[in-house]
């Protein structure tokens, strides 16, 4: 490719802060990425485009863009369009495929991928649920997809990166304003382990109207949607919704009835979605045996004492004071072993000084 | 330094009354109506072994204000200097001084109504 | 004939001794001050003359000069009242001169003639005795601090007709009977026992440890959770102070003028509780006339900053250094002021705005931004002072009508008073006293630890993401509970306790 094309070709994708998907594809059905610019006008013309996009159309900022090309270099970003060698076959499922993507990290966009989502407030049960789940996905080598979100979307992130998993994190923004900006640190954790991804270009912030367009792509990519934890209104439902369209699998994993973070779940369940208590029940169902489930790293020797308290909190996760008023030790004696079972990688911290059983 | 006798007396009746007014308390005059650059010094009068500077002020009434009132800061200056200028000349500069106030207030046809007397009313710097 | 009183300057908490002298001259009377007086001893004038009138003497009319040497310090309080009145007595010869030497004069005077008590009559009394004055004319009212100090001599009057009787020799003052101050002892009547909490069982055990190694600790929790509560209990189970110690905190209170009379010397731990609206020289002290701010009247002591969060930035960046140190330093124009401030911190906050983010009972109705917002109101450098993070859920219904079945205080104090001494033997020639000073060289060797202890501690790091700040704070409390044990190496169950004290920044 020569240089005014990359440079065309890069330009191009700011288009995606002004214009839908669809209208891009409008644009780009009549003109080559070599011809937009220089056929400007006339395309503004025939398409009647916005205000915003017609601005940038004719008079591209290209001093942005070739700053953008620069970063992306030393930063070792990749922009994949449609059509080159690479671009994943099930994107084409979509109505709207995305014309480009940006691609950052050390990972490929090949293998068999389930996204898991869930709310961005879950609760306990949610949090300890995903992780469980996922750690055990991730071991099968499946690639686990999700939005980069607080809450269930991160846990997701997170637990793949501490079982050795590979994972693709799908951006509602470019990589210079990676959203939320609690989660900047896992996300650079993530390249080595796999891929972000973006249809934006690195310099364009994040916006609500992203968030829906990125939603099809968790579901697209995949070969279903895991949904741990929903609300009644949960953007994740919207990602089902997406699946469903697609052909893909939906699954739900059920929670307590008193719960509002299981509400979507239950719902998803009610229309037909797979109930999943363990990574077998989703295995199962993508007939996957590419690979054997990873046999368990030896689980480390626990004393006595250990072994009880792991008995209480087999049930539920319990708060310290909890612990402390069901067991028969003394706070400090209680604290002990919860550390050593924490170091052994038996039980996890949660929020709030609550425990629970990996 | 010079005293000029008949020229103060008239039109003075308050000198007159102040200065009686001193001589029962025991006071002796040295000198009244010291003049100097700094104005006029109204009586010089000895008590025991402190030389006494006093200024008089009358006033028939008080309309005016009360004779206490009277001593301005600018007056209270003049007066600062014109005695020290009178100690450094005298035979005894080191001797301790004072000076005082003191007013009268006269009735409608010149008789004293009341004598006011304020020891030490203008201290040094 | 000039007549010289030897009086005191007080500066911070350090005194300077300081001369009173006046000379009468002939001249048209007059009264002046000078040796840089502030306003309050200009003012000395009028009260000294009318003191003197009152109390029968002359007021001499000449021209008076009171010197207050030396001259290059800056003068500051009404305590050169009663001097400065004795000098003008001497230097006028209504007093025989030379009957006050070796004797220090401090007090202000009422225009009638009484004497006043001023501030800081303990630190003074207490330098002036270690350069070797022996004997001190002191206002009866606040005589009794300075009957404290070992080998002084007090001298307490009441008006100035009795200071004047009693260096003329007229008047026999015996000097004052030093209190017996063990009789004045820890008040045994514990008004909030731990005893009274019920539940909280972390928590208690967290501030026996806190206690212990006078570890920082702060609390998260609900509103209502009893983190006040927990709070106000902890000086009940903190060792008794030795004398020195309660000296210390007493010097601070005189100079605020806290001491009294009945109260002459202060026993029980202070417990301060500023305002989270506390200004900046309030908490670390400051004013012209320094006077000391919270950070020191909680010498030895516990501060207790309830609502973390919403002191003022500049509030809390000023606790970084003092807490280090163990003093404050104020720094004015002409010198710097040194109050002790060695304090024990106990910081209570909500886990979000509205206070119920981690309460299962009650719904949180902060957005996430909200809650990022609140937590990053405390810097980083702040966070890392905290040796202990403490979680503390909500009371249950059982818990608020406790019937006082937990382990009462004095059980609690007991252990943790071993524990002191412990530390204060092991580090006696090291310049510490407690386990919360330990960094750098003397960490690596009170903590030194086995190989499997090691080990445990490296994966422990590893696993729960420790940096190095929570790395040396682990062994540090690790070593206070090893001692509250009474184990000279720390083993892997101590390592273990001391990491559930970590911080977690859990609001994701």
């Amino acid at each position: 490719m020569d240089l005014s094309e990359e440079k065309n070709k890069f330009a191009i994708t700011f288009l995606a802060a002004t214009l839908s998907v669809k209208r891009i594809l409008e644009l780009l059905i009549r003109a080559d990425p070599v011809q937009v610019f220089s056929r400007a006008r006339q395309l503004i013309g025939e398409l009647a485009l916005p205000e915003a996009a017609a601005q940038w159309l004719q008079e591209p900022d290209w001093k942005k863009v070739e700053e953008t090309i620069a970063w992306c270099r030393t930063q070792g970003v990749r922009l994949l369009w449609r059509g080159e060698a690479g671009y994943p076959l099930c994107l084409e499922h979509l109505s709207d495929p995305p014309p480009w993507l940006y691609l950052w990290g050390e990972g490929t966009l090949e293998g068999a991928a389930l996204a898991v989502v869930g709310t961005r407030q879950p609760s306990l049960y949610g949090r300890q649920v995903a992780a469980r789940l996922v750690a055990e996905l991730a071991r099968t080598g499946l690639t686990i997809v999700s939005g980069l979100a607080r809450g269930l979307d991160a846990e997701a992130h997170r637990a793949t990166l501490e079982n050795g998993g590979r994972t693709w994190a799908i951006l509602g923004s470019g990589f210079q304003h990676i959203y939320p900006p609690e989660n900047v640190g896992l996300a650079h954790r993530l390249r080595s382990a796999g891929l972000l991804i973006s249809e934006y270009p690195p310099p364009i912030e994040p916006a609500p109207w992203h968030f829906p367009a990125r939603n099809r792509l968790i579901a697209a990519l995949s070969l279903g949607v895991l949904v741990v934890e929903a609300g009644e209104r949960s953007g994740t439902l919207l990602t089902a919704d997406f699946a469903l369209e697609l052909g893909r699998e939906v699954f739900a994993v059920p929670g307590p009835i008193t719960s509002p973070q299981s509400v979507g779940c239950h719902r998803l369940l009610k229309q037909g979605a797979k109930l999943v208590e363990k990574a077998e029940d989703v295995l199962e169902e993508l007939r996957l045996e590419l690979f054997p489930l990873a046999p368990q790293t030896a689980r480390p020797a626990l004393t006595a004492e250990e072994e009880e308290l792991q008995q209480l909190l087999a049930a539920a996760p319990l708060s310290l004071e909890e612990i402390v008023a069901r067991g028969p030790w003394p706070a400090s004696k209680t604290m002990a072993l919860l550390s050593m079972l924490e170091v052994k990688g038996i039980v996890q911290a949660l929020p709030g000084r609550n425990y629970a059983i990996l | 330094m010079s005293s000029s006798p008949s020229s103060r007396l008239s039109g003075a009746p308050g000198e007159e009354a102040a200065l009686r007014f001193l001589l029962r308390k025991g006071y002796r005059l040295v000198e009244r109506n010291v003049r100097s650059r700094w104005g006029e010094i109204d009586l010089v009068c000895r008590k025991g072994s402190t030389l006494v500077f006093v200024e008089v002020k009358s006033r028939r009434s008080l309309s005016a204000g009360h004779p206490l009132e009277m001593l301005t800061p600018a007056k209270q200056a003049r007066l600062r200097r014109a005695t020290f200028l009178y100690m450094m000349r005298s035979e005894h500069p080191k001797a301790s001084y004072r000076i005082d106030l003191v007013a009268i207030i006269l009735d409608r046809e010149g008789r004293v109504q009341e004598i006011t007397h304020l020891e030490n009313a203008v201290e040094g710097e | 004939m000039p007549g010289k009183v030897i009086s005191y300057v007080l500066d911070g908490l350090s005194a300077i001794p300081a001369e009173v002298e006046v000379d009468a001259s002939s001249g048209l009377p007059s009264f002046t001050i000078v040796g840089l007086p502030d306003a309050a001893v200009q003012e000395s004038r009028q009260r000294v003359r009318a003191a003197i009138h009152n109390s029968g003497y002359d007021f001499p009319l000449c021209r008076i000069t009171v010197n207050l040497a030396p001259a290059d310090l800056r003068k500051e309080g009404p305590l050169f009242d009663l001097p400065i009145a004795l000098s003008l007595l001497i230097a006028t010869g209504q007093i025989r001169s030379s009957c006050q030497d070796g004797l220090v004069v401090l007090g202000e005077l009422s225009l009638s003639g009484e004497v006043k008590t001023v501030r800081g009559i303990l630190p003074i009394v207490r330098r002036a005795r270690g350069t070797g004055y022996q004997r001190f004319l002191l206002p009866a009212e606040g005589a009794m601090e300075a009957a404290l100090v070992q080998g002084a001599s007090i001298f307490p009057v009441s008006t100035l007709r009795q200071a004047v009787d009693f260096l003329r020799g007229d008047l026999i003052i015996p000097p004052l009977e030093a209190p017996d101050w063990t009789a004045y002892g820890q008040e045994p009547v514990q008004v909030s026992d731990f005893a009274e909490i019920r539940g909280q069982e972390t928590a208690k055990r967290a501030l026996e440890v806190a206690v212990a190694g006078n570890h920082h600790l702060i609390m998260v929790g609900s509103p209502g959770a009893g983190k006040t509560m927990l709070a106000r209990r902890v000086v009940t189970v903190m060792p008794p102070m030795t004398f020195e110690e309660a000296l210390e905190v007493s010097e601070v209170y005189s100079i605020c003028g806290l001491l009294s009379k009945e109260k002459a010397l202060l026993t029980s731990r202070p417990f301060r509780a500023p305002h989270h609206t506390s200004s900046y020289a309030g908490m670390v002290g400051g004013g012209s006339n320094p006077a000391p701010g919270e950070l020191s009247l909680a010498h030895h002591g516990v501060l207790f900053l309830d609502e973390f969060p919403e002191f003022r930035r500049d509030v809390l960046e000023a606790l970084r250094q003092p807490l280090e140190e163990g003093r404050v330093q104020i720094t004015r124009a002409h010198g710097t002021a040194v109050f002790p401030a060695q304090v024990m911190m106990i910081a209570a906050m909500n886990p979000c705005p509205c206070g119920f983010r981690l309460d299962p009972r009650r719904e949180c109705r902060c957005g996430p931004g909200e809650v990022r917002r609140y937590w990053n109101q405390v810097s980083g450098p702040i966070w890392d002072r905290f040796d202990i993070h403490l979680q503390v859920p909500p009371l249950s219904l059982e818990e608020l009508t406790g019937d006082g079945s937990g382990e009462p205080s004095v059980a609690i104090a007991g252990r943790v008073a071993r524990c002191r001494v412990l530390e204060a033997e092991r580090y006696a020639s090291f310049g510490i006293r407690t386990n919360a000073q330990l960094g750098g060289k003397l960490l690596r060797r009170f903590c030194a630890l086995d190989s499997s202890e090691q080990s445990f501690l490296r994966q422990a790091a590893d696993r729960l993401q420790l940096t190095a700040r929570s790395f040396d704070r682990t062994l540090k409390l690790a070593r206070t509970i090893a001692d509250l044990d009474s184990q000279e190496r720390i083993r892997l169950e101590h390592l273990a306790e001391a990491l559930q004290y970590r911080g977690a920044v859990d609001w994701i």
